[in-house]
């Protein structure tokens, strides 16, 4: 760069700038070039397809946004919102302070630490596939571990999987069980940032446990805790292999959520214009969602400045 | 005196307490189907359940490893892990520092594009990847989902690495100019190696989610060559029927290096995560 004349560079802009934008530009492109192509491309395809017919993977007719009307007019279509809206909603409920919880206890100079932080957040590290597995295996209706104990307990249940809010409650369960250590590693990270003396001064003006969590802990982890909220909202929504492993979507298509819905119209189907429709709706939501998140962190970063 | 003695006991106790909930919580599906996985086939269906098995067998490991092609799925698992750390490190890297270090026109908005792709949903553009990988040729190879990770992969990278890069002084970059290294000597020199320690985060992020995912590597693949591990457990459960016993042991195998790598490098998870999630 010191080898460029000067004479050649535009009085704007001096050639060690100009390099500095040409290589700015060289160390982004793959990742430009990637993300183009691999995200945002097949996006752009998604609402391409959705405005047309399609036999297999061919297109047939142009019908406008025929298939979006179609579909939100569909009662099938209405239920698979109603069920994402309460597989979303019930795992929040249960996820959100079961990883809260979690985060306080390990964050207590407790024995063996590492030990128990490291069964805590296991869970989290499996696939939603083996998180299916695992859980269709515990609630089978003739020799499971769960309807064992329930009847050991006493309370009546049939077969878990097939009736509506037996399928969901087990489908929420597992789902809870496989992310709630999402929102503890994010609380964790938080709950170390929170200086001791913080906590020394308020002991020292005579707060109890409480007041200590109600204004030194608790104002350190509404930040993340929003974090955690959205990210978790957004996986939630998203959700296929889970319930496809779990329930296929069953009984009645109880637990057939957005994403399975894509997924089976599509690939089982293959009724590829009307499934690009519905996903193409999901990213819409998605959309919406995430532009939460991105104001969160934005309002982060300016308080930090 | 004794009053805050009593008080701390009993947070001991809580604490404790509901540490050992939680650990129940847990683990009991992972213990139960580690237990399945060594009970002989007559004792699997037993009613009331057998907690832990009276009689042990290796049957289905053994079933797992000489009647499937479970080992060719750990191979092709293994393949797409290394291959889409290294390009998602190397691309994420290169990006961050780009970001972090220069400023040129755009740049906001350049940045703000690709973290924007983390908003679309994965099953929306399974079918728009199944066809363009058509076109590319890459149908059925294990390219195909190394690009696609990557892809996926890159903007999480690229926050996590940038948290990093905010990290080494620009000082150094400077001094490194004065004494005569060029731009790209200074990075890949000086600054690069100071991030390592973001490698770590990187790293464990990426290995899960390669080594978990399946809707994209049911999709791309057609023969066993090109099949990982999720992929296979699935064929295990329409294949086969379902034989719990070999079910359970083929997950137990599929998470064993998931599992060792967590314990190992489960501190670098968090601050990581941590680094990549909540920093702005």
């Amino acid at each position: 760069m010191s080898s460029q004349s000067p004479a050649l560079t535009r009085p704007s802009e001096s050639a060690q700038d100009r390099s500095e934008r040409h290589l700015a530009w060289l160390f982004l492109s793959p990742a430009l070039l990637l993300v183009a192509g691999i995200s945002a491309l097949p996006v752009a395809q998604a609402l391409f397809y959705s405005t047309f017919r399609t036999a297999y993977l061919e297109r047939t007719s142009f019908v406008g946004f025929l298939q979006y009307t179609e579909a939100l007019s569909d009662p099938r279509f209405l239920q698979n919102v109603v069920s994402t809206t309460a597989f979303t909603f019930w795992s929040l409920v249960f996820a959100i302070p079961l990883g809260t919880v979690a985060a306080i206890v390990l964050n207590q100079p407790i024995r063996f630490g590492v030990a128990f932080r490291t069964m805590l957040l296991l869970p989290w590290m499996m696939s939603q596939l083996v998180t299916g597995l695992l859980w269709s295996w515990l609630v089978n209706a003739l020799d499971g571990p769960v309807p064992y104990l329930l009847d050991v307990i006493g309370i009546a249940h049939g077969d878990l999987l097939s009736s509506r809010i037996g399928a969901m409650a087990v489908l929420v369960t597992a789902n809870v069980w496989h992310s709630y250590g999402f929102v503890t590693v994010l609380l964790l990270g938080a709950l170390q940032t929170i200086p001791r003396e913080l906590y020394e001064a308020a002991e020292c003006d005579g707060a109890g446990a409480w007041q200590c969590f109600r204004w030194v802990t608790l104002p350190f982890l509404f930040q993340p805790l929003m974090v955690a909220a959205i990210m978790q909202t957004l996986n939630d929504v998203n959700a296929v292999v889970l319930p496809l492993v779990l329930t296929g979507g069953g009984p009645f298509n109880a637990t057939e959520v957005l994403g399975l819905r894509v997924y089976k119209e599509a690939f089982e189907q293959w009724h590829i214009g009307p499934a690009a429709a519905v996903s193409f709706m999901m990213f819409i939501i998605n959309m919406v969602i995430s532009i939460g998140y991105i104001r969160l962190l934005k309002r982060r970063a300016g308080d930090s400045q | 005196m004794s009053g805050s003695k009593w008080k701390s006991r009993l947070k001991a106790a809580v604490t404790y307490l509901t540490l050992t909930l939680l650990t129940i919580f847990a683990l009991f599906p992972i213990l139960w189907g580690l237990s399945t996985s060594f009970k002989p086939t007559s004792l699997i269906d037993a009613y009331p359940p057998e907690w832990i098995p009276s009689q042990v067998t290796f049957e289905h490991y053994v079933r797992v490893i000489t009647g499937s092609n479970m080992l060719l799925y750990y191979r092709n698992s293994l393949i797409i892990l290394v291959a889409t750390t290294v390009i998602s490190v190397v691309i994420a890297s290169h990006a961050a520092y780009a970001a972090d270090r220069f400023k040129f026109r755009g740049k906001q908005f350049v940045l703000f594009a690709i973290l924007c792709t983390i908003m679309v949903p994965g099953i929306a553009v399974l079918i728009p990847l199944y066809m363009f990988m058509g076109f590319l040729g890459l149908k059925d190879t294990l390219l195909a989902m190394i690009l696609i990770y990557s892809a996926s992969l890159v903007p999480t990278c690229l926050w996590i690495m940038q948290g990093f890069f905010v990290t080494v002084p620009k000082s150094l970059d400077e001094a490194a100019l004065i004494d005569g290294c060029s731009r790209l000597q200074v990075f890949y020199r000086v600054v690069w190696p100071l991030t390592w320690p973001g490698l770590g985060a990187i790293a464990i992020v990426v290995c899960r989610f390669t080594w978990n995912e399946f809707m994209i590597a049911l999709t791309m693949s057609a023969s066993d060559g090109t099949r990982t591990i999720p992929v296979g457990l699935y064929y295990f459960v329409s294949g086969y029927g379902i034989e719990w016993g070999l079910l359970m042991a083929a997950v137990v195998m599929a998470l064993i290096p998931l599992v060792l790598l967590f314990i190992m490098m489960e501190r670098k998870f968090v601050e990581g995560l941590t680094a990549g999630a909540v920093k702005g």
